[in-house]
Protein backbone atom coordinates (compact mmCIF):
# COMPACT_ATOMS: atom_id res chain seq x y z
CA UNK A 1 0.00 0.00 0.00
CA UNK A 2 1.43 3.15 -0.76
CA UNK A 3 0.84 6.68 0.60
CA UNK A 4 -1.32 7.87 -2.03
CA UNK A 5 -3.96 5.69 -0.70
CA UNK A 6 -4.97 8.14 1.91
CA UNK A 7 -8.02 10.11 1.33
CA UNK A 8 -7.76 13.11 -1.19
CA UNK A 9 -7.48 16.54 0.36
CA UNK A 10 -10.62 17.73 -2.07
CA UNK A 11 -12.73 14.48 -1.26
CA UNK A 12 -12.71 15.47 2.50
CA UNK A 13 -13.54 19.06 2.31
CA UNK A 14 -16.05 18.89 -0.23
CA UNK A 15 -19.17 19.01 1.78
CA UNK A 16 -17.69 22.19 4.07
CA UNK A 17 -17.10 24.19 0.81
CA UNK A 18 -19.97 23.10 -0.53
CA UNK A 19 -22.35 24.26 2.47
CA UNK A 20 -19.95 27.78 2.32
CA UNK A 21 -20.77 27.74 -1.95
CA UNK A 22 -24.31 27.08 -0.68
CA UNK A 23 -25.09 29.69 1.32
CA UNK A 24 -23.02 32.12 -0.77
CA UNK A 25 -24.81 31.20 -3.88
CA UNK A 26 -28.61 32.00 -2.44
CA UNK A 27 -27.59 35.33 -1.18
CA UNK A 28 -26.22 35.55 -4.64
CA UNK A 29 -29.71 34.19 -6.12
CA UNK A 30 -31.68 36.46 -3.89
CA UNK A 31 -30.27 39.57 -4.71
CA UNK A 32 -30.52 38.60 -8.53
CA UNK A 33 -33.94 37.67 -8.38
CA UNK A 34 -35.27 41.16 -6.32
CA UNK A 35 -33.45 43.09 -9.18
CA UNK A 36 -35.26 40.97 -11.84
CA UNK A 37 -38.33 41.52 -10.18
CA UNK A 38 -37.91 45.32 -9.50
CA UNK A 39 -37.34 45.81 -13.12
CA UNK A 40 -40.59 44.06 -13.65
CA UNK A 41 -42.33 46.39 -11.63
CA UNK A 42 -40.73 49.51 -12.96
CA UNK A 43 -41.96 47.63 -16.33
CA UNK A 44 -45.86 47.35 -15.46
CA UNK A 45 -45.93 50.42 -13.68
CA UNK A 46 -44.60 51.90 -17.26
CA UNK A 47 -47.38 50.10 -18.49
CA UNK A 48 -50.33 50.69 -16.42
CA UNK A 49 -49.21 54.40 -17.21
CA UNK A 50 -49.24 53.97 -20.44
CA UNK A 51 -53.24 52.58 -20.14
CA UNK A 52 -54.03 55.69 -17.91
CA UNK A 53 -52.50 58.04 -20.40
CA UNK A 54 -54.53 56.26 -23.27
CA UNK A 55 -57.87 56.31 -21.44
CA UNK A 56 -57.13 59.47 -20.46
CA UNK A 57 -56.70 60.59 -23.88
CA UNK A 58 -59.65 58.60 -25.24
CA UNK A 59 -61.91 60.31 -22.25
CA UNK A 60 -60.83 63.73 -23.43
CA UNK A 61 -61.52 63.18 -27.19
CA UNK A 62 -64.83 61.12 -26.98
CA UNK A 63 -65.80 63.85 -24.82
CA UNK A 64 -66.08 61.28 -21.15
CA UNK A 65 -65.02 63.07 -18.21
CA UNK A 66 -65.08 59.92 -16.56
CA UNK A 67 -63.08 58.32 -18.79
CA UNK A 68 -60.30 61.09 -18.27
CA UNK A 69 -60.34 60.77 -14.81
CA UNK A 70 -60.04 57.06 -14.87
CA UNK A 71 -56.89 57.21 -17.12
CA UNK A 72 -55.29 59.89 -14.10
CA UNK A 73 -56.66 57.19 -11.52
CA UNK A 74 -54.74 54.33 -13.03
CA UNK A 75 -51.53 56.44 -13.51
CA UNK A 76 -51.59 57.12 -9.70
CA UNK A 77 -52.47 53.92 -8.93
CA UNK A 78 -49.95 52.64 -10.87
CA UNK A 79 -47.18 54.35 -9.15
CA UNK A 80 -48.52 54.06 -5.97
CA UNK A 81 -48.57 49.87 -6.40
CA UNK A 82 -45.33 50.21 -8.02
CA UNK A 83 -44.03 51.87 -4.89
CA UNK A 84 -45.38 49.35 -2.63
CA UNK A 85 -44.48 46.68 -4.31
CA UNK A 86 -40.95 47.52 -4.44
CA UNK A 87 -40.75 48.21 -0.76
CA UNK A 88 -42.37 45.21 0.05
CA UNK A 89 -39.78 43.06 -1.90
CA UNK A 90 -36.51 45.29 -0.38
CA UNK A 91 -38.66 44.58 2.69
CA UNK A 92 -38.84 40.71 1.86
CA UNK A 93 -35.34 40.79 0.83
CA UNK A 94 -33.63 42.18 4.13
CA UNK A 95 -36.17 40.06 6.36
CA UNK A 96 -34.70 36.77 3.91
CA UNK A 97 -30.90 38.16 4.71
CA UNK A 98 -31.54 38.86 8.41
CA UNK A 99 -33.28 35.13 8.56
CA UNK A 100 -30.43 33.64 6.73
CA UNK A 101 -27.85 35.73 9.21
CA UNK A 102 -29.19 33.93 11.57
CA UNK A 103 -29.57 30.70 10.46
CA UNK A 104 -25.61 31.23 9.94
CA UNK A 105 -24.79 32.40 12.95
CA UNK A 106 -26.60 29.26 15.03
CA UNK A 107 -24.64 27.01 12.42
CA UNK A 108 -21.26 28.61 13.41
CA UNK A 109 -21.82 28.59 16.95
CA UNK A 110 -22.78 24.79 17.06
CA UNK A 111 -20.03 23.75 14.64
CA UNK A 112 -17.57 26.18 16.38
CA UNK A 113 -18.23 24.90 19.74
CA UNK A 114 -17.85 21.46 18.99
CA UNK A 115 -15.25 22.05 16.44
CA UNK A 116 -13.11 24.08 19.36
CA UNK A 117 -13.86 21.67 22.12
CA UNK A 118 -12.92 18.68 20.31
CA UNK A 119 -9.59 20.41 18.94
CA UNK A 120 -8.98 20.91 22.58
CA UNK A 121 -9.64 17.14 23.63
CA UNK A 122 -7.73 15.88 20.69
CA UNK A 123 -4.29 18.03 21.07
CA UNK A 124 -3.25 15.59 23.63
CA UNK A 125 -3.45 12.83 21.39
CA UNK A 126 -2.02 14.62 18.79
CA UNK A 127 1.20 14.63 20.93
CA UNK A 128 1.26 10.79 21.69
CA UNK A 129 1.27 10.54 17.93
CA UNK A 130 4.19 12.87 17.83
CA UNK A 131 6.00 10.89 20.04
CA UNK A 132 5.02 7.34 18.09
CA UNK A 133 6.08 8.88 15.29
CA UNK A 134 9.48 10.02 16.63
CA UNK A 135 9.74 6.69 18.38
CA UNK A 136 9.33 4.60 15.42
CA UNK A 137 11.42 6.14 12.81
CA UNK A 138 14.41 7.50 14.84
CA UNK A 139 15.92 4.00 15.56
CA UNK A 140 18.79 3.10 13.86
CA UNK A 141 18.63 -0.21 11.89
CA UNK A 142 21.46 -2.38 11.54
CA UNK A 143 21.57 -3.93 8.66
CA UNK A 144 22.79 -7.13 9.35
CA UNK A 145 20.15 -7.70 11.11
CA UNK A 146 17.09 -10.25 9.42
CA UNK A 147 15.10 -9.32 6.35
CA UNK A 148 11.88 -9.55 8.74
CA UNK A 149 13.38 -7.44 11.41
CA UNK A 150 13.98 -4.97 9.31
CA UNK A 151 10.87 -4.98 7.46
CA UNK A 152 9.12 -5.24 10.27
CA UNK A 153 10.92 -1.70 11.49
CA UNK A 154 9.78 -0.18 8.00
CA UNK A 155 6.38 -1.32 8.56
CA UNK A 156 6.33 0.45 12.17
CA UNK A 157 7.93 3.19 11.07
CA UNK A 158 5.21 3.47 8.05
CA UNK A 159 2.19 2.57 10.33
CA UNK A 160 3.37 5.32 13.43
CA UNK A 161 4.14 8.17 9.76
CA UNK A 162 0.73 7.46 8.66
CA UNK A 163 -1.27 7.42 11.69
CA UNK A 164 0.21 10.51 12.72
CA UNK A 165 0.00 11.93 9.28
CA UNK A 166 -3.84 11.02 10.07
CA UNK A 167 -4.26 12.91 13.18
CA UNK A 168 -2.61 16.03 11.75
CA UNK A 169 -5.02 16.21 8.78
CA UNK A 170 -7.58 15.83 11.57
CA UNK A 171 -6.49 18.53 13.63
CA UNK A 172 -5.75 20.59 10.22
CA UNK A 173 -9.07 19.99 9.33
CA UNK A 174 -10.39 21.28 12.58
CA UNK A 175 -9.00 24.46 12.59
CA UNK A 176 -10.30 24.83 9.08
CA UNK A 177 -13.42 24.31 9.94
CA UNK A 178 -12.96 26.48 13.35
CA UNK A 179 -11.55 29.72 11.14
CA UNK A 180 -14.68 28.88 8.52
CA UNK A 181 -17.04 29.12 11.44
CA UNK A 182 -15.53 31.92 12.91
CA UNK A 183 -15.69 33.63 9.53
CA UNK A 184 -19.07 33.17 9.25
CA UNK A 185 -19.95 33.98 13.20
CA UNK A 186 -17.36 37.47 12.08
CA UNK A 187 -19.98 38.66 9.33
CA UNK A 188 -17.65 37.45 6.08
CA UNK A 189 -14.23 38.63 7.39
CA UNK A 190 -11.75 37.18 5.34
CA UNK A 191 -10.13 33.75 6.84
CA UNK A 192 -7.08 33.82 7.69
CA UNK A 193 -6.06 29.71 7.89
CA UNK A 194 -5.70 27.77 4.48
CA UNK A 195 -7.40 24.88 2.80
CA UNK A 196 -5.49 21.99 5.04
CA UNK A 197 -3.31 19.43 2.57
CA UNK A 198 -2.44 16.30 3.33
CA UNK A 199 0.73 16.53 1.30
CA UNK A 200 2.12 19.51 2.97
CA UNK A 201 1.17 17.31 6.61
CA UNK A 202 3.10 14.97 5.09
CA UNK A 203 5.96 17.11 3.77
CA UNK A 204 6.01 18.84 7.38
CA UNK A 205 6.50 14.98 9.11
CA UNK A 206 9.08 14.47 6.88
CA UNK A 207 10.66 17.51 7.83
CA UNK A 208 11.12 16.45 11.44
CA UNK A 209 14.11 13.94 10.00
CA UNK A 210 15.96 17.08 8.71
CA UNK A 211 16.38 19.12 6.58
CA UNK A 212 15.42 19.07 2.46
CA UNK A 213 19.60 18.32 1.90
CA UNK A 214 20.44 16.27 4.81
CA UNK A 215 17.37 14.37 3.64
CA UNK A 216 18.74 13.93 0.07
CA UNK A 217 22.01 13.46 1.30
CA UNK A 218 21.03 10.51 3.52
CA UNK A 219 18.84 8.87 1.24
CA UNK A 220 21.62 9.26 -1.20
CA UNK A 221 23.97 7.35 1.11
CA UNK A 222 21.74 4.57 1.41
CA UNK A 223 21.63 3.56 -1.94
CA UNK A 224 25.05 4.29 -2.83
CA UNK A 225 26.83 3.68 0.39
CA UNK A 226 27.52 -0.28 0.11
CA UNK A 227 29.85 -0.61 3.07
CA UNK A 228 26.88 0.93 5.61
CA UNK A 229 25.79 -1.09 8.56
CA UNK A 230 24.19 0.99 10.47
CA UNK A 231 20.61 3.10 8.73
CA UNK A 232 18.03 5.06 10.66
CA UNK A 233 14.27 3.26 9.99
CA UNK A 234 13.39 6.51 8.08
CA UNK A 235 15.42 6.38 5.49
CA UNK A 236 14.46 2.78 4.27
CA UNK A 237 11.31 3.65 4.60
CA UNK A 238 11.90 6.86 1.93
CA UNK A 239 13.31 4.53 -0.47
CA UNK A 240 10.18 2.16 0.26
CA UNK A 241 7.93 4.35 -0.70
CA UNK A 242 7.78 6.25 -4.19
CA UNK A 243 5.91 9.00 -3.22
CA UNK A 244 8.75 9.70 -0.84
CA UNK A 245 11.40 8.85 -3.01
CA UNK A 246 10.36 11.17 -5.81
CA UNK A 247 8.68 14.18 -4.19
CA UNK A 248 10.68 13.97 -0.42
CA UNK A 249 14.29 12.89 -1.61
CA UNK A 250 13.96 14.41 -4.87
CA UNK A 251 15.03 11.91 -7.05
CA UNK A 252 14.37 12.36 -10.79
CA UNK A 253 14.08 10.08 -13.55
CA UNK A 254 17.91 10.32 -15.19
CA UNK A 255 16.47 11.83 -18.41
CA UNK A 256 14.89 14.74 -16.19
CA UNK A 257 17.71 15.72 -13.96
CA UNK A 258 20.52 15.11 -16.95
CA UNK A 259 18.48 18.20 -18.20
CA UNK A 260 17.51 20.21 -14.91
CA UNK A 261 20.06 21.95 -12.76
CA UNK A 262 18.99 20.49 -9.81
CA UNK A 263 20.14 17.12 -9.91
CA UNK A 264 19.98 15.08 -6.82
CA UNK A 265 22.65 12.96 -5.00
CA UNK A 266 20.96 9.62 -6.23
CA UNK A 267 20.92 11.12 -9.94
CA UNK A 268 24.33 12.19 -9.18
CA UNK A 269 25.66 8.86 -9.20
CA UNK A 270 23.71 8.12 -12.32
CA UNK A 271 25.63 11.01 -14.31
CA UNK A 272 29.13 10.05 -12.58
CA UNK A 273 28.81 7.17 -14.54
CA UNK A 274 28.19 9.08 -17.75
CA UNK A 275 31.40 11.23 -17.09
CA UNK A 276 33.13 8.09 -16.53
CA UNK A 277 31.67 6.37 -19.69
CA UNK A 278 33.31 9.80 -21.22
CA UNK A 279 36.73 8.18 -20.08
CA UNK A 280 35.96 4.77 -21.70
CA UNK A 281 34.97 3.25 -18.30
CA UNK A 282 32.46 0.31 -18.37
CA UNK A 283 30.75 0.40 -14.47
CA UNK A 284 27.29 -1.37 -13.91
CA UNK A 285 24.20 1.02 -12.86
CA UNK A 286 24.39 1.74 -9.23
CA UNK A 287 25.76 -1.42 -6.89
CA UNK A 288 23.45 -1.81 -3.96
CA UNK A 289 23.50 -3.12 -0.50
CA UNK A 290 21.15 -6.13 -0.97
CA UNK A 291 19.30 -5.21 1.84
CA UNK A 292 18.91 -1.59 0.31
CA UNK A 293 18.00 -3.43 -3.25
CA UNK A 294 15.50 -5.72 -1.65
CA UNK A 295 13.99 -2.33 -0.26
CA UNK A 296 14.67 -0.37 -3.15
CA UNK A 297 13.33 -3.77 -5.71
CA UNK A 298 9.54 -2.97 -4.30
CA UNK A 299 9.25 0.82 -5.27
CA UNK A 300 7.94 1.53 -8.19
CA UNK A 301 9.13 4.27 -8.79
CA UNK A 302 12.97 3.43 -8.15
CA UNK A 303 12.20 0.60 -10.41
CA UNK A 304 11.33 3.33 -13.61
CA UNK A 305 14.54 5.31 -12.29
CA UNK A 306 16.22 1.93 -12.96
CA UNK A 307 14.79 1.18 -16.03
CA UNK A 308 15.62 4.54 -17.40
CA UNK A 309 18.99 4.37 -16.39
CA UNK A 310 19.61 0.72 -18.06
CA UNK A 311 18.03 2.15 -21.06
CA UNK A 312 20.95 4.61 -21.07
CA UNK A 313 23.27 2.33 -21.02
CA UNK A 314 21.39 -0.01 -23.50
CA UNK A 315 21.36 2.91 -26.04
CA UNK A 316 23.06 1.21 -29.16
CA UNK A 317 25.68 3.51 -31.34
CA UNK A 318 23.46 3.12 -34.47
CA UNK A 319 26.11 3.97 -36.88
CA UNK A 320 25.20 5.36 -40.56
CA UNK A 321 26.51 6.11 -43.86
CA UNK A 322 27.90 9.77 -42.86
CA UNK A 323 29.65 8.27 -39.60
CA UNK A 324 31.99 6.28 -42.34
CA UNK A 325 32.35 9.18 -44.85
CA UNK A 326 33.70 10.93 -41.73
CA UNK A 327 35.94 8.00 -40.35
CA UNK A 328 37.61 7.48 -43.84
CA UNK A 329 38.22 11.55 -44.56
CA UNK A 330 39.51 11.33 -41.15
CA UNK A 331 41.73 8.46 -42.44
CA UNK A 332 43.06 10.05 -45.46
CA UNK A 333 43.37 13.48 -44.04
CA UNK A 334 45.97 11.71 -41.23
CA UNK A 335 47.33 9.61 -43.96
CA UNK A 336 48.11 12.65 -46.30
CA UNK A 337 49.53 14.73 -43.52
CA UNK A 338 51.76 11.99 -42.75
CA UNK A 339 53.25 11.32 -46.29
CA UNK A 340 54.16 15.20 -46.82
CA UNK A 341 55.56 15.29 -43.29
CA UNK A 342 58.03 11.97 -43.51
CA UNK A 343 58.63 13.31 -47.63
CA UNK A 344 60.50 16.35 -46.20
CA UNK A 345 62.61 13.68 -43.89
CA UNK A 346 65.46 13.07 -46.18
CA UNK A 347 65.64 8.91 -45.66
CA UNK A 348 65.45 6.46 -48.60
CA UNK A 349 62.42 6.30 -50.91
CA UNK A 350 62.39 2.20 -49.11
CA UNK A 351 62.47 3.86 -45.77
CA UNK A 352 60.44 6.05 -46.41
CA UNK A 353 57.54 4.01 -47.64
CA UNK A 354 57.76 1.55 -44.61
CA UNK A 355 57.66 4.41 -41.85
CA UNK A 356 54.93 6.08 -43.85
CA UNK A 357 52.93 2.84 -43.45
CA UNK A 358 53.79 1.95 -40.38
CA UNK A 359 52.39 5.62 -39.22
CA UNK A 360 48.91 5.42 -40.95
CA UNK A 361 48.15 2.01 -39.61
CA UNK A 362 49.46 4.26 -36.27
CA UNK A 363 47.24 6.87 -36.99
CA UNK A 364 44.31 4.98 -37.96
CA UNK A 365 44.36 2.98 -34.83
CA UNK A 366 44.23 6.55 -32.97
CA UNK A 367 41.44 7.24 -35.20
CA UNK A 368 39.60 4.64 -34.50
CA UNK A 369 40.05 5.01 -30.93
CA UNK A 370 39.54 8.16 -30.91
CA UNK A 371 36.52 8.00 -32.77
CA UNK A 372 34.77 4.69 -31.46
CA UNK A 373 35.84 5.22 -27.56
CA UNK A 374 35.76 8.25 -26.55
CA UNK A 375 33.13 10.23 -28.73
CA UNK A 376 30.64 6.58 -28.79
CA UNK A 377 29.63 7.82 -25.16
CA UNK A 378 28.75 11.39 -26.31
CA UNK A 379 26.66 9.56 -29.29
CA UNK A 380 24.92 7.00 -26.99
CA UNK A 381 24.13 10.03 -24.96
CA UNK A 382 22.74 11.72 -28.07
CA UNK A 383 20.77 8.97 -28.98
CA UNK A 384 19.35 8.40 -25.14
CA UNK A 385 18.54 11.97 -24.60
CA UNK A 386 16.64 12.16 -28.13
CA UNK A 387 14.73 8.90 -26.97
CA UNK A 388 14.15 10.33 -23.96
CA UNK A 389 12.56 13.51 -24.81
CA UNK A 390 10.47 11.63 -27.37
CA UNK A 391 8.95 9.35 -24.24
CA UNK A 392 9.16 12.28 -21.67
CA UNK A 393 5.81 13.96 -22.03
CA UNK A 394 3.31 11.06 -22.21
CA UNK A 395 5.90 8.97 -19.36
CA UNK A 396 6.23 12.32 -17.33
CA UNK A 397 2.38 12.55 -17.33
CA UNK A 398 1.53 8.95 -16.21
CA UNK A 399 4.73 8.92 -13.68
CA UNK A 400 3.07 12.20 -11.92
CA UNK A 401 -0.77 10.37 -12.23
CA UNK A 402 1.14 7.38 -10.54
CA UNK A 403 3.57 8.94 -8.21
CA UNK A 404 2.28 12.43 -7.12
CA UNK A 405 -1.26 11.86 -6.12
CA UNK A 406 -1.45 11.72 -2.35
CA UNK B 1 -35.09 51.11 -5.15
CA UNK B 2 -37.52 53.87 -7.02
CA UNK B 3 -36.72 52.13 -10.89
CA UNK B 4 -40.19 53.47 -12.76
CA UNK B 5 -39.10 57.27 -11.37
CA UNK B 6 -37.01 57.18 -14.40
CA UNK B 7 -39.70 56.85 -16.81
CA UNK B 8 -40.72 59.40 -19.45
CA UNK B 9 -44.12 60.90 -18.66
CA UNK B 10 -47.06 59.35 -20.94
CA UNK B 11 -47.99 61.27 -23.68
CA UNK B 12 -50.07 64.19 -23.39
CA UNK B 13 -52.49 63.76 -25.66
CA UNK B 14 -53.67 66.60 -28.54
CA UNK B 15 -56.16 68.75 -27.61
CA UNK B 16 -56.93 70.01 -30.99
CA UNK B 17 -57.68 66.81 -31.95
CA UNK B 18 -60.97 66.34 -30.62
CA UNK B 19 -64.07 63.79 -31.57
CA UNK B 20 -63.58 59.99 -32.42
CA UNK B 21 -65.36 57.79 -34.72
CA UNK B 22 -67.47 55.10 -33.03
CA UNK B 23 -64.75 52.76 -34.95
CA UNK B 24 -61.94 54.18 -33.70
CA UNK B 25 -63.12 54.16 -30.38
CA UNK B 26 -63.50 50.91 -30.73
CA UNK B 27 -60.21 50.20 -31.91
CA UNK B 28 -58.89 52.05 -29.23
CA UNK B 29 -60.57 50.37 -26.20
CA UNK B 30 -59.74 46.77 -27.71
CA UNK B 31 -56.27 48.08 -27.75
CA UNK B 32 -56.66 49.10 -23.89
CA UNK B 33 -58.34 45.47 -23.54
CA UNK B 34 -55.34 43.77 -24.91
CA UNK B 35 -52.96 45.82 -22.37
CA UNK B 36 -54.72 45.15 -19.67
CA UNK B 37 -54.53 41.51 -20.55
CA UNK B 38 -50.49 41.70 -21.16
CA UNK B 39 -50.10 44.14 -17.75
CA UNK B 40 -52.28 41.34 -15.61
CA UNK B 41 -49.84 38.61 -17.04
CA UNK B 42 -47.08 40.59 -16.24
CA UNK B 43 -48.38 40.87 -12.46
CA UNK B 44 -49.73 37.39 -12.11
CA UNK B 45 -45.74 36.49 -13.46
CA UNK B 46 -44.41 38.80 -10.40
CA UNK B 47 -46.50 37.02 -7.75
CA UNK B 48 -45.78 33.63 -8.81
CA UNK B 49 -42.03 34.67 -9.47
CA UNK B 50 -41.82 35.89 -5.54
CA UNK B 51 -44.37 33.30 -4.65
CA UNK B 52 -41.43 30.63 -6.02
CA UNK B 53 -38.72 33.10 -4.33
CA UNK B 54 -40.11 32.60 -1.09
CA UNK B 55 -40.82 28.98 -1.34
CA UNK B 56 -37.41 28.28 -2.48
CA UNK B 57 -35.77 30.30 0.02
CA UNK B 58 -38.21 28.48 2.99
CA UNK B 59 -37.45 24.94 1.46
CA UNK B 60 -33.47 26.16 2.47
CA UNK B 61 -34.19 27.59 6.03
CA UNK B 62 -36.05 24.61 6.40
CA UNK B 63 -32.95 22.30 5.53
CA UNK B 64 -30.66 24.32 7.76
CA UNK B 65 -33.37 24.07 10.44
CA UNK B 66 -33.24 20.08 10.05
CA UNK B 67 -29.70 20.45 9.64
CA UNK B 68 -29.76 22.41 12.94
CA UNK B 69 -32.00 20.02 15.18
CA UNK B 70 -30.56 17.12 14.19
CA UNK B 71 -26.78 18.51 15.05
CA UNK B 72 -28.78 19.63 18.22
CA UNK B 73 -29.91 16.32 19.49
CA UNK B 74 -26.18 14.74 17.61
CA UNK B 75 -23.62 16.84 19.34
CA UNK B 76 -24.00 15.37 22.66
CA UNK B 77 -24.24 11.78 21.69
CA UNK B 78 -21.05 12.36 19.40
CA UNK B 79 -19.31 14.23 21.69
CA UNK B 80 -20.01 11.38 24.67
CA UNK B 81 -18.98 8.83 21.58
CA UNK B 82 -15.55 10.88 20.77
CA UNK B 83 -14.37 11.21 24.32
CA UNK B 84 -14.40 7.36 24.95
CA UNK B 85 -12.77 6.45 21.71
CA UNK B 86 -10.46 9.22 22.17
CA UNK B 87 -9.53 7.70 25.86
CA UNK B 88 -9.36 4.03 24.98
CA UNK B 89 -7.00 5.38 21.85
CA UNK B 90 -4.99 7.69 24.23
CA UNK B 91 -4.57 4.65 26.35
CA UNK B 92 -3.36 2.19 24.01
CA UNK B 93 -1.24 4.77 22.40
CA UNK B 94 0.38 4.96 25.89
CA UNK B 95 0.95 1.47 26.22
CA UNK B 96 2.06 1.59 22.58
CA UNK B 97 4.71 4.09 23.26
CA UNK B 98 5.99 2.13 26.33
CA UNK B 99 6.77 -1.27 24.33
CA UNK B 100 9.84 -2.57 23.80
CA UNK B 101 10.29 -4.39 21.31
CA UNK B 102 13.27 -6.28 19.83
CA UNK B 103 11.55 -9.52 18.71
CA UNK B 104 9.65 -9.94 15.58
CA UNK B 105 7.06 -11.03 17.66
CA UNK B 106 6.67 -8.29 19.88
CA UNK B 107 6.88 -6.24 16.98
CA UNK B 108 4.35 -7.72 15.33
CA UNK B 109 2.69 -7.50 18.36
CA UNK B 110 3.50 -3.52 18.47
CA UNK B 111 1.57 -3.19 14.86
CA UNK B 112 -1.33 -4.98 15.65
CA UNK B 113 -1.81 -2.41 18.47
CA UNK B 114 -1.22 0.44 15.73
CA UNK B 115 -3.56 -1.05 14.03
CA UNK B 116 -6.39 -0.77 16.27
CA UNK B 117 -5.18 2.75 16.84
CA UNK B 118 -6.32 3.16 13.07
CA UNK B 119 -9.37 1.82 13.21
CA UNK B 120 -10.08 4.06 15.89
CA UNK B 121 -8.39 7.08 14.70
CA UNK B 122 -10.62 6.61 11.65
CA UNK B 123 -13.83 5.95 13.55
CA UNK B 124 -13.18 9.78 15.23
CA UNK B 125 -11.84 11.05 12.27
CA UNK B 126 -15.15 10.14 10.05
CA UNK B 127 -17.99 10.90 13.18
CA UNK B 128 -16.14 14.36 13.68
CA UNK B 129 -16.22 15.26 10.23
CA UNK B 130 -20.03 13.52 9.16
CA UNK B 131 -20.69 16.23 12.23
CA UNK B 132 -18.83 19.06 10.64
CA UNK B 133 -18.76 18.68 7.20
Amino acid sequence: MYLSNITTDDDSLRPLVAEVDRYEHLVAELTEQTMQLSTKIANVVKELSGIGAQLSVLGRKSRHQSVDKAGGLIRIGAALWGKYKQHKIEQRRTQMEQQLEQMRAQIASQKLGFAVSQRAKFAKTLDLFAALHSQNSTREINLSESPTAISGAIGLCKTSFLLYAKAKYLDHLLAFVISQMQTWSRDNKPTTCSKPSLSAVVKSLISTWGTDSDIKRQVALCITNLQAQQMPVWVLFICSEPYLLMNCAGVCLPGEALDCSDNTAVIKSIDDQISRDYMGEQLSIQTLNPVVESILANNDYYKLCKKRAEEYSDTTLNYNFGDIVLFVLLWIISSVCTYFSFAAIRTTYQTQWYLIICLTIIVLILCSTLYFKLLSPLRRYRNHMERCMHNDIEQQRKMNKKFNTI
Amino acid sequence: MDNYSNLPAPQEPNTEQVGLTDEQIIQQINEIGNKIVYVANNIATIHKEIHQMDLQFEAYIASLNNDIEKRKLNIPVVSKQLDSLNSMMSRILDKVLDMDVTTPMEMEHKMRMMEIIDKYLNQISNLTMRLLL
